[in-house]
Order: structure tokens, then sequence, then C-alpha cells
């Protein structure tokens, strides 16, 4: 609960004083009663929440675009937007001559500011030993659809940096994997009570179609998937007729047993909440709405990559679908020489032209950073679709507006209309132009502090004022529990080569050491997984603290020690 | 296509008369392949013949056929027509495993959920001749899941490659696969029941009882129902259970049931078990020791889709001979000859020809391997499986004779459609490298080096 | 597993029982005559004779004299054809796929040039037969696994023991040649695919070359020792290291490296690698051989194709490349003879080789690729590939021709023995279609 990184302007030390393993419901009491100011997981500006923007081009996304007027920002709302708006004398004035104001941008579908379940995968499911049964209730593998996006938010996740870097203030957030996954929930992107950064819970249902575990685990296939999400399905439909029934008589019927899945699906059914299916290519898209229209459940999808292919097939059937920006691309890793096929490298080049696919098709869309771990391609992959031809006002629709009208927001947010949360992004140019920075960003009406990306290990500026060279003994505060971790570096000059030994084997490392901040990277084979992790810490003496960020699974702090100095030397 | 009006011809041949029909739906295309040897497998070989589609049904075949003049004329002198190959095990164009593993029984699961209308081996066994296939799932358990019958009709989604009414099916497996003799738990994990020969009938036996019971307690809220007139009040169905439904409608004999087997005593257990509980098995897959139990299965009334030749990849497959086929067909089987393996698909015809060369068939008996027979196993020879007036124009021109090793597909067609054509692949050789190299360069100026973006699931190269 | 015990009595009984059928001991003199001969290495002749004595070929011709107390065959309507050789195979070190215990390919570790094959030939396996009643007389029967499988050995298909059915062993060390093997792949030690990524394959994969290589130093400098000792016994005697002395004829050129290797990248890797170490090779496998061509031919590196009956290498290959190799290379100039790299379905190995044809090579190019070429290729021409007087009398008399599926073999001689046509199969057809009603 406490992994954070340090960041420069606020102290963590108060934090660290708190055991880590505290509960988090005690950790929480304590953060946001006594330190709420001081360990900000996201840099405000502080004072009074009253900003006016003068002087600015506004893209209203609604009712259109005022070349220079002001808005105005107060205690979280827009107060006022237009030509001539009065500034309020209380009121912190940003000249915007030169800058765009737009809307905050939404990422419809993201796996962010989550503290992750510890099993959204694999599970025991129930291949049984003695019996040929199929696993008993109790044992349902991957059937959360009671879970709460909302329930598993965290504030402090150091991602949100990167999220805010692209403009964007809003996600859906929902984890990942899985199949019934859960409830998302739509949330802005800062906050320091993750209650307070919920704008809707629950959004969509969602569900995935990612395999238990082969021979081992029910369903270990695709086809065992699709069988076992329609046969999760027509058991709540017996359970409502069931205690339908029961409410009915009351006498002289056994009760039926109350079931938190099965209760929990109940929304879908009635068409009361919609259902978000991740689909990519043609026939998981068909497939996604074959499923949906045998239950008559209102079908969103996301990702879409080959939605090009089946435009009209989601037009008729009226499904929106969450672009994923996050186009196919060759994977980092793969072959050069292997021969890719027609097919994929089709989808690859045309993925970008979805977008506009959809939008001649009539479908209602919007963009998605597909699970990007650094969304920084947000924009520019939104400036390919328009290249492939969606016009530009469309792409800003799809990524404000579109996505506030499908999950129902769309009174409070997607646009700058005067009593909308007060969620802005200010630009000195135009939003996908490459050259465009982003000035300003605000959420909820607070200015957020926008960081540098960090620089690639190997390009440290400062000099180095620490030697990282030697043997440590790291300790890495997993959500697993600790995993120790010996790191033998060596350093010449600023930069760092060494090996890391840990419980999942030996890799080579390397990195560099910038002042007295070290900073290294490894791909490590964790079951099976090749995963990028990086150590970021500050050494002080022969200690070395920091946090380490695994590829997909987020940050963790560490902290280390170097017995003998050099004694690999 | 108004000249088809006009066309109401008998036409007739030396050895068939076959009768045009002369009611014009005028959708589709009319060809007409003259001048071929046809292998007609039902009505015998003409020589010099003529195949008229029309609708993507066969509208004529004989000797003298009479085409409307938009007719789109093909000239197959010299070549060979015989009907559209049937592989009755098959496992291409599946998405996510073919296999629901974990559990004994599995029925529930659905092969037709999951095709992969892109899986290029359709098109390889289409280029040699397979318009129909069983896609069946694997043998991992003693029942496994509902299998699918597919046209090749490459380039068309999923849904549209099912094959229109087609019963459905399911798969079961006995010995070794099942129980798991050549394949080792996952370290850290427990057998998986069943694990021998006994295990697997008296699974087999559990859930058919359980299916049962299924069945019972339905009827009883269908009776309850109709008692009162319809009047459901205060009535709730039982809960469905899609496992248990599948396996109702095997016992309802409504669901053909495909099993994977080798044993002469297995494939005699399940006659046994099936006859116990009232239900006729369609066909015994691979059934390499059927030729010891032949007129067993004869008597039972099952089909037999075997290989030609494997064997000993196993103890099982250790007494499989190649004159399998013939010994069964001899004593009144309906045999098939399948492929279970995406490449054999491409030479069924061959396969087909070594049932001449072990054990005697003759021409017709081996052709009929490949197509009416497979046919009659799925119950969809009504429409496929023979050249015959009214059927599916479902066809493949040979160079040369089937039989010959020398002889190659030229041309493939599905419902009078041309699907496959050797020219035209050919010919699109250069296009498709070219498209690549055009695809590649676009990407590479576009794509700016980056870091790592998430790859949405793709095929590995190679399939 | 109960089983096999009483299977191993079966086939041993059933295996004395064919032995004691042979009818003629390989000093009787045959004579085929009235046939159609095809020798492979001379035109066809339309009406000859074939005369086997003393286990070899003794005269052919349009117009040979049949010798006095000969046995005559009548082989009007028939024809004479060399037995095929199959450059691929794992008779006799298989019996049942699935069964490890009837398994004697591969042997623990990488580097096993010192295992030889031919000392495990098991004689009665049930597969030899049905392999040469297609006409199938000779194989490669090769090690697998591993770096260095292992000495692969040419095998006539009868014999009492191994050592009465070695034509020449070994013909090669298999050397499965490193490839970089990246993306996803399923871990069967851990059952979980896994995803390895290009870089850390190729890191791997030049890992294991540069093992190879001071593997192939240490011969060299093994070699010299052992020379160096031949000359001057003074020096102090050298530890006998199996390893090395295995790949002393190999750096010596005297045993070519039988290379597995299908992609285009490994295959031009060997090549490079080969002259770098100055060894011979075979390429075996070679599905992507089409792709170099040219290159094989210029390197004079013979090429054992197959199988052919198998599916393109890649989503947008040809539906018909596997079956289209055999004629660029024969259009290119190479050297090549094919494989089933199999030992069950070896009978089929015609078959192959037929398709081929299907798709462009000239049947008598097939036939070479059967017969003639592999016997250049292991250095056995002297011996058997043709029909020539003094060569062994590996011979099938076949009712039509020996590609077509429906074709029958009438007679077949090994050794000039002349085998039976019976075989477990025909066995258990004779047994099971007279079961009675």
């Amino acid at each position: 609960m406490t992994r954070k990184r340090a960041l420069s302007f606020v102290s963590i030390t108060c934090l660290n004083r708190f055991p880590s393993r505290m509960s988090s419901a005690v950790t929480w009491g304590i953060v946001m009663g006594l330190i709420l100011a001081v360990v900000a997981p996201v840099a405000y500006s502080r004072g009074p929440l009253i900003y006016a923007i003068k002087d600015a081009r506004i893209v209203t996304v609604t009712h259109g675009v005022l070349s220079k007027g002001t808005v105005v920002l107060r205690d979280g709302l827009i107060e006022a937007v237009g030509r001539r708006v009065e500034i309020p004398e209380d009121a912190r004035v940003i000249d915007g001559r030169g800058l765009t104001v737009y809307p905050g941008l939404i990422d419809a579908h993201a796996e962010v500011a989550l503290r992750l379940p510890k099993s959204t995968g694999r599970q025991p499911g129930g291949a049984s030993e003695r019996s040929p049964r199929p696993p008993t209730p109790s044992k349902r593998p991957s059937l959360h659809p009671d879970r709460l996006a909302a329930a598993l938010l965290q504030a402090d996740d150091a991602r949100l940096d990167k999220f805010h870097r692209v403009g964007i203030t809003t996600a859906l957030t929902i984890p990942r994997r899985g199949i019934f996954i859960g409830q998302s929930a739509l949330i802005n992107l800062a906050g320091d009570d993750p209650a307070r950064m919920v704008i809707r819970s629950p959004v969509a249902m969602h569900i995935g179609f990612d395999r238990m575990g082969g021979f081992r685990t029910f369903p270990g296939s695709l086809m065992g998937v699709i069988a076992y999400i329609r046969q999760t399905l027509y058991d709540a439909q017996h359970y409502e007729l069931a205690w339908n029934r029961y409410r009915r008589l009351k006498r002289g019927v056994r009760r039926p047993a109350w079931d938190k899945a099965l209760e929990a699906l109940q929304p879908i059914l009635k068409r009361e909440e919609p259902v978000v299916f991740i689909a990519n290519e043609a026939k998981e898209i068909r497939r996604a709405i074959a499923l949906a229209d045998e239950f008559h459940l209102n079908a969103i999808i996301s990702g879409a990559s080959e939605g090009y292919q089946v435009a009209a097939l989601l037009a008729e059937k009226g499904v929106p679908v969450l672009v994923s920006l996050n186009f196919p691309t060759q994977p980092k890793g793969a072959d050069p020489q292997a021969d890719v096929p027609l097919r994929v490298l089709r989808l690859r080049a045309r993925a970008p032209q979805t977008p506009a696919a959809l939008y001649r098709a009539g479908v209602k869309f919007a963009f998605t950073s597909g699970f990007m771990d650094d969304p920084k391609d947000f924009l520019a992959n939104a400036a390919k679709a328009i290249e492939a031809g969606l016009p530009e006002e469309e792409a800003i629709k799809a990524l404000t507006i579109n996505a506030a009208e499908i999950f129902g927001v769309d009174e409070q947010l997607g646009s700058i209309e005067v009593g909308k949360i007060a969620n802005l992004v200010v630009t000195d140019g135009e939003l996908f132009d490459e050259k465009t920075k982003i000035t300003h960003l605000f959420i909820d009406g607070r200015q957020i502090e926008l960081k540098e990306a960090p620089k690639k290990p190997g390009a440290a500026e400062e000099q180095p004022t620490a030697d990282a060279s030697g043997t440590w003994e790291l300790t890495v505060e997993s959500p697993q529990g600790p995993i120790s971790v010996t790191a033998v570096l060596e350093q010449v000059g600023n930069k760092i080569t060494g090996t890391l030994t840990s419980m999942f084997g030996t890799t080579n490392t390397e990195g560099a050491v910038s002042g007295a901040t070290v900073r290294f990277t490894a791909t490590v084979d964790v079951q099976g997984q090749s995963m990028d992790v990086e150590f970021e810490g500050t050494i002080e003496g022969n200690t070395m603290k920091g946090t380490v960020s695994v590829q997909g699974q987020g940050e963790f702090p560490f902290t280390g020690t170097r017995p003998q100095k050099g004694a690999w030397l | 296509m108004k000249t088809l009006h006009r066309l109401g011809t008998i036409v007739v041949g030396l050895m068939l008369v076959s009768l045009a029909q002369a009611e014009g739906r005028s959708s589709g295309q009319t060809i007409l392949i003259r001048n071929a040897t046809i292998m007609t497998v039902t009505k015998g070989t003409i020589k010099n013949g003529s195949i008229l589609i029309r609708d993507g049904k066969i509208a004529a075949v004989g000797k003298r056929v009479r085409a409307p003049a938009d007719a789109q004329v093909i000239d197959a002198t010299g070549k060979y027509v015989i009907p559209g190959i049937i592989d009755c095990h098959s496992h291409i164009a599946v998405d996510g495993g073919v296999n629901e593993g974990s559990l004994a029984v599995t029925a529930m699961v659905r092969i037709e959920d999951v095709l992969d209308p892109t899986d290029i081996n359709i098109y390889r066994d289409l280029a040699g001749g397979v318009t129909t296939a069983n896609i069946l799932h694997g043998s991992a358990n003693p029942i496994g899941g509902q299998n699918a019958v597919i046209k090749l009709r490459w380039g068309k989604t999923a849904k549209e490659m099912l094959f229109e009414g087609a019963p459905p099916g399911i798969k079961f497996a006995l010995g070794e696969n099942p129980k798991r003799s050549n394949f080792s738990p996952p370290p850290g994990t427990p057998r998986r029941f069943p694990a021998t020969r006994m295990g697997v009938e008296y699974v087999i036996r559990e859930a058919l009882t359980e299916a049962r019971e299924y069945m019972r307690k339905w009827d009883a809220y269908r009776q309850k129902v109709a008692a009162r007139n319809g009047d459901r009040n205060d009535l709730i169905p039982p809960k469905r259970d899609l496992k248990l439904e599948a396996l109702a409608e095997v016992l309802r004999g409504e669901r053909l049931v495909h099993a994977h087997c080798y044993r002469a005593d297995e494939i005699l257990m399940l006659i046994r078990l099936a006859e116990e509980f009232g239900f006729q098995i369609a066909t015994f897959q691979h059934v390499l020791e059927g030729y010891k139990v032949a007129k067993e299965i004869a008597a039972h009334g099952a089909g037999a889709s075997t290989f030609s030749d494997w064997w000993a990849y196993k103890v099982e497959a250790y007494d499989a001979i190649p004159y399998n086929a013939a010994i069964m067909t001899r004593k009144g089987v309906v045999v098939s000859l399948n492929s279970d393996s995406a490449e054999l698909a491409r030479r069924l015809n061959l396969e087909a020809a070594k049932a001449i060369k072990y054990g005697g068939l003759t021409e017709d008996e081996a052709l009929a391997l490949v197509t009416i027979n497979p046919a009659k196993q799925l119950h969809i020879d009504d429409r496929v499986g023979s050249i015959e007036v009214g059927k599916d124009a479902d066809l493949v021109i040979f160079s040369g004779h089937p039989f010959s090793v020398y002889s190659i597909v030229e041309k493939v067609f599905i419902d009078g459609q041309i699907y496959f054509d050797r020219e035209a692949d050919l010919a699109r050789r250069a296009e498709i490298e070219k498209e690549k190299e055009t695809l590649k360069e676009q990407l590479k100026s576009k794509e700016k080096p980056k870091k790592k973006t998430e790859e949405p699931s793709e095929k590995p190269t190679g399939r | 597993m109960k089983r096999q015990p009483i299977i191993a009595i079966l086939v041993t009984l059933m295996a004395l029982g064919l032995g004691a059928i042979g009818q003629a001991t390989p000093s009787a003199t045959i004579v085929i005559k009235n046939a159609r001969i095809v020798p492979i290495t001379a035109p066809d002749i339309e009406r000859g004779t074939v005369v086997i004595r003393n286990g070899r070929i003794a005269a052919v011709g349009a117009h040979v004299s049949i010798p006095g107390r000969a046995r005559i065959i009548d082989a009007r309507g028939l024809a004479v054809y060399p037995g095929m050789i199959d450059s691929g195979t794992r008779l006799g070190l298989v019996e049942i796929g699935a069964v490890r215990a009837t398994i004697d390919t591969t042997e623990l570790g990488e580097f096993n040039p010192h295992m030889r094959a031919i000392i495990a030939i098991h004689p009665e396996s049930e597969l030899i037969p049905v392999a040469r009643v297609n006409g199938i007389t000779t194989v490669v029967s090769k090690p697998s696994g591993g770096i260095f499988s292992g000495q692969a050995a040419l095998i006539n298909l009868d014999g009492w023991t191994w050592e009465e059915m070695e034509l020449k062993a070994p013909v090669g060390i298999v050397f499965n040649y490193p490839s970089i093997r990246s993306g996803r792949f399923f871990d069967f030690s851990t059952f979980q695919f896994k995803e390895r990524s290009y870089q850390k394959a190729k890191k791997e994969r030049d890992e294991k070359l540069k093992k190879i290589r001071k593997l192939l130093d240490d011969a060299r400098a093994y070699a010299k020792a052992k020379e160096a000792r031949a000359t001057d016994p003074s020096l102090p005697p050298l530890k006998t290291d199996h390893v090395l002395e295995a790949l002393i004829p190999v750096i010596r050129g005297e045993w070519p490296f039988i290379v597995e290797a299908n992609l285009e990248r490994d295959i031009k890797s060997a090549i490079a690698f080969a002259e770098e170490q100055n060894v011979r090779i075979v390429l075996s496998g070679g599905a992507d051989a089409w792709k170099v061509a040219s290159l094989l031919k210029e390197k004079n590196i013979p090429v054992i194709l197959g199988p052919i009956l198998r599916l393109p290498q890649r989503e947008d290959e040809p539906y018909d490349q596997p079956f289209t190799t055999a004629k660029t290379l024969y259009e290119a100039g190479v050297l090549f003879a094919f494989q089933t790299n199999d030992a069950a379905n070896v009978r089929n190995l015609p078959y192959h080789a037929a398709m081929c044809v299907a798709y462009g090579l000239p049947r008598e190019e097939a036939l070479k690729a059967l017969t003639i070429n592999p016997a250049k290729i292991w250095g056995v021409a002297d011996m058997v590939g043709s029909i020539e007087v003094g060569k062994l009398a590996n011979i099938v008399v076949w009712d039509g021709d020996p590609l077509e599926i429906r074709s029958q073999v009438k007679y077949l001689f090994i050794k000039g023995r002349q085998i039976p046509l019976t075989t477990k199969h025909t066995e258990l057809y004779e047994r099971y279609r007279n079961r009675p009603e």
C-alpha cells in the first residue's frame, strides 16, 4: 500500500514509518487523515481551485470552436465558458494566448489506478482426480462479475503521470485479464481519495476470453471459455426465475441459494448494464456479437483492430466500439527474418483505418489506450487514424464526448460546457500535431503538474556522485511478499553492467548512474513471461532504495544493502 | 439467365438419365463442365461426359448434356471429375485449442463457437480437393465437445462455412488418449480421472446416466405444464445444463456420436454401452482394430472412419493394418478414410487408392471411402458425396485419374462456385509477394522505432 | 504395459517363422526373365533377363544366356527395378512411437557423435518387413536429438543380425544444426507457453555454435596429439576421449555431417560453417532448399529431401511448395535423394517422390533420387542403386510403376535372397478376413 516513487517535492519519509503490511483500510485512514497534503500521489498545485484561462482557443466539442475565449473553473466544475466571460476576482489567471483548450481526454478502456486482485487469471478450477463431474459452483474459475473496479482503486498509481502526459484525464478502468472480469469504473485520473476519483460505477460488465490453463483447469480452451460464459449466463437466468418465484410464493417453496456472481449478472441480462467484450480480429468480433445476441446483451466491443472488416455488422447491430489506439505492430523481440504473413501485414497496415471505417458506417466509437503500459503513442496513433481518413473533429469526439455518451456521462463530461466536470487539456497547438506540447492539465478543476518522461538508462545527464559497483542484496516488496534479488553491478563511468539473481534465475542487466540515482534494467523470465523490469534507486553509502517497475505489473518499492563493497571486483 | 427457361430438355446418356431441372431459379451461375471422365461414385463412371451446374446444384450429368447459351463452359478433355472429397475427421480451422481437456466430460463445448475462417489450412486442404470437413474436438477426454461440419468456403466467415442442416455431433474418445497413457501430467498436478479403459467406460456410463436423469426432470416439468394446460404459474423449468443437454440429444438419437477408438475391445464396449442406452454410434473414428470386430460394427450399424495405413505410433495402433478399410467394407460396414491432419487431407484421393492396393476394393468402392461414405456417416449424403442431379455442385477436377500419383487437382467447386483454381493460384503468387513488399515498406516508413506495444492476438508465422 | 512381454514373445516367434520361410539361399542362382528391366543407370530394357548369383547381379540384358540349375522366374508383364533407398529413417531404432522402451534414437546430452545407430538396430522389428515389401530394400537409420545425435547407419532390410544388415556404417554423423527459435513456444517442463525474443534466441544459437566450434577444435588437437604419438611412441599415452575420437573422421573429411536444417537461414549458416571448419556435409530435411539451390550446387552439397508430404513452412508459401522443391533442385543440378524421416511409414517412400513428379520433377529423376543418387551420396554406388552386374542383388519385381500406389510387388530380393512378402499386416489380414461370420 505504500508503493510510491519518491517525488522530488514531497517527503516520503512519513509514509515509511508505517509498516507496509498494515491493512489498507488502516493505512488509508492514516494517510487520508494526517498526511494527505504531504503525500500527494499526483502533483497538484495547492490553494483555491479557481482558475480562468483567458484569450485561448477553445474547442468545446459540442458547441464549436471559440477562436478566442475564456474558461472559468471553480471548485471542480466549469463555471463559465465563452467569448466574453468576466474573470472572477478570486481566480488564478492563465494567459491563454497561443494556447488551445480541449476537454480532458478519455481513455475508454484501460487497466489503471487499480490494485490488481491476486488471481485475475489462473485459479484452481476443478480438473478433479476423482470425479468426472465439472467444477462445483464454489470453484467456478474467473467468475467475478460482482467485482467492482471502483473498489480496487488506488490513487497512487505511478503510471498516472504517463496518462497525464498525453492529456488523458479520465479512464474506464478494469482489470484486463479474465473471463467474468468484473464491472468497470469511469474515473478521473487524479485524486487523493480513490472514492473521489469515481465518476460512475459500475459502467459496464467486462467479459474476456482468457483461457485458464491448458489441460489443468476448466476452461482450458477458447471453446471451453465460451461454453462457460454461456452456461453461467443460463445459470443467471435460472437464478432470477428461482428467486422471482420464491419472492412471489414465499411459503411452501425452498429458498434458493444466494449467489453473488449470479446476482451481479442480472443487470446485463436485463440490459440495464452493457457488456464490454475484448475482441480484435473480425472473427473475434463476430463471436462476441453472436454471444451477445444469444442473450440479448447490450454489447460494446473493445479493441477492434480489424474493425474495418466488420463495420457494417457493427452498425447494423448498433454496437458501440472502443477502438484501441494500440495498433498492432511488429512485436519487440520478433525475428526480423521471419516471414510475416500477408494477413498480419494487412492487419498492421489497415488497423488505423478502423476508426474511419466505423465513422463512415455510422458506428459510435471512442478511443482507448489499448492497455499500453505507457500510452505515449496515444495521440500519435490517433493522428494515424486521421491520416487514414478519420475527420479530425471526429477524432476529438472519439477522445471526449463519444466515450462520455457510450458510458452515459455526457451530462458531466466530454465537452467544455458550463456545469461539467472541469477536466481540461491545454496545448500550444493542434492536439494531433506531433510538435504540440501539453502545457496545462486540469482534473476536477485542479491543475496537475506534468512530469517529463524519465530518461532512458545510459542517457544520464548528471555526473555520477555514487559508485554502484559491488554486490547488492535487494529486497523488493511485491504484493506476493518480499522478493530477494542479488544485484552484482559494475560501474564504469556512468554506465552499469552486471547480473541480477532472484528466484526467477539470473539475467544480465545494464543501466546508468546519474548523480546518486541509479537505474538499471533487465528482462526477467517470470513463470514463462518475459518481463522488463527497471530498478530506479538512490544510493546512500552502502544502502540503496527506490522503486522497481515491472512491465505490466506496476511499481514496487525496494531497499537494499551492499555488505561488501566491491567484493565482486 | 433468361435462357434458362428454354432449357427443359431431357438428356439421355448411355449410362444414366438425368433430368435438367427446367424451373429456373435464375440466381447463380450456370457452368458446364464438358468432355470429362466423370466418376459419379454412385452411378458409375462416364467417359466424355458433361456436368451442368446451376444455382449451386448439379443440374444435369451425362454423356450429352445441353447447356444454355450463356453457360460458362469449362473444357475438361482428358480430365477427371469426382465429387468433392469429404474428410470425416479434421482439426483445421479451430482457434484456441481443439481439446477442452480439463475435465473428463466436456459435452458443452462447441467447435462451432471457435471456427477460424482464416486458417490457411482450409485453403491447403481445399487445394487437395476437400470440400467438406468434419471438424472434431480432440480426444483428450471420454466425452469431448461438439463437432462442426463445414464446407471449405475459403474467404467466407465462420458462420458461412457451416454445412447448413448437417446434424449435430459430438466426440467420444476411448483408449490411450482419454486415459492419458502417453501423456504425463504437468508437474504438480494430480492425474485426471480416468486412467484405465474401465474408467473410460464408467465415465461415459455416468455421464449418460446423468443425462437420462436430466431428461426425466425436463419431462416431469413439461408434464406438469401440460397438466395445467400450459399455466406455468409457480412452475419454473429445471436449470439448463449445456453438457447434459448435448448428451440428452445423444440419447434421443439427435446428435451423432463420433467415437475415437483403436482396440477391438473398446469398440465392442461402446457398441454394447450404446445399445444399453438405446442409441447408435454414428462413426467409430480411427477404429484401427475395426477389422477384428467388423461384423459387430456392421450389426450395430455404425460407420467406421479410419486411416489408410498409419500404424505403430502407439501400442493401441500396433495391430493396425492397411487392409482395415477393405475388410470392414467387405463385412458390410460403411467405411471412410479420414485425414486427422491438415497435411494428409490434401491427398485423400491417394489414401483411397491404398484401399485398392491393400485388400482389393474396386475403384468405386475406394472412391466412396472419401466421398459418399463419409457423407453417409455425417448424414449429409442427400446433399453431397456423389455426382447426381440435385446434389450440391461440390466437384473436383483432376488433371488425370484421381488414383494416380501423377494427377493434380486443378479446380474445386463448392456450391457451383470455384473456390480453388490452380491457374489462378499460380497467377496470384507474384501478387501476394508484391503486396507483402509494398506493405512492409509502408509499415517501415510509418513506424518510427519505438518501445514495445502489445500485439493483439495474432497467430505466429509459418502456419 | 503388461502386454509388452507377450508382444515381444509374439514378435520373436513370428519373426523366427518368417526367417524359416526364406525360400532361397543367397548361393542359389535365380533368373528373372521376360521382364521389363529398369536398370536406372542404363536405358530400360523392354524385355530382358536378370541373373542373380551369390547374392549379386551376375548378368543383365536383353540377351542373356540362362544358366542351368537356376530357379527361373517368368516375369512376363512385370517390371524389374532396383530396390529403393530411404535416405533417412528410424527403422530398427523405434518400434512403437509412444513407448519409450522401444525407442533407441535419442541419447541424453547434446554431443553424442560416438553413438552408433548400427549396433542398436533391432533386426526383428515388425516395421522392417512392412517397409521392404513395398520395394524399399535399403535405408539410412539415424539417431536424433541433441546437437550431434550420433552415427547413422546404412542397412539392408534383411539379415539375422545387425551385422548382416549393415551395408555401410557409419555414413555420417547427424548434426542438428542449431536454429534461432524465437517467439511463442510450449515449454513441456513447466507446461506453459513461453515467449523467447529473437535476440535471446540468437544468443543461445550463437553460444551453441561456439560450443560446436570448440569441440571441433578440440578434436583437431586430439587428432594431432594422436598422430604425434603414432610417430613418436615415447610421448606419454593419450587419454582416450570417445567423443573426440568419433569426430576425427569428420575433421578429416572421411565422414560427412548429416546436417538437419530446414530454414534458409540455417542452411546458409550451415554451409558457411562447413566451409569454415573444412568439413563435408550432406543437407537433410532441406525444406527451404529451393531458396538456396544455386548455392547448394556451387558448394556441391547433396541434399536428402524430405519428408515431401508435409505442409508448407510458412502461411503464404505456395500450397504445393514442398512438392516442387525437388524440381528446383534438379533444375539447379543439385544431387538429391529422398527420405521419409519415419519408421512405420517408410513403405510410403515412393509416394513422396511421386508427389514431386506430379508437380514437375521428371519421373526418371525421381527414380534416380530413390536409387542411384542416394547410393552415390552415401558412397555405395558400387554396391547398390541400380541393376548392374556386380552389384548386390537388391531387386524388386513390380506389376506396374513403383511410384503408383496401386502397383504391387511380386518378388523381392535383398542381397540375392528372396524375401517372403508376408508381414505382420498380411498375417493379421489373413487371420481376420477369415474370421467366421
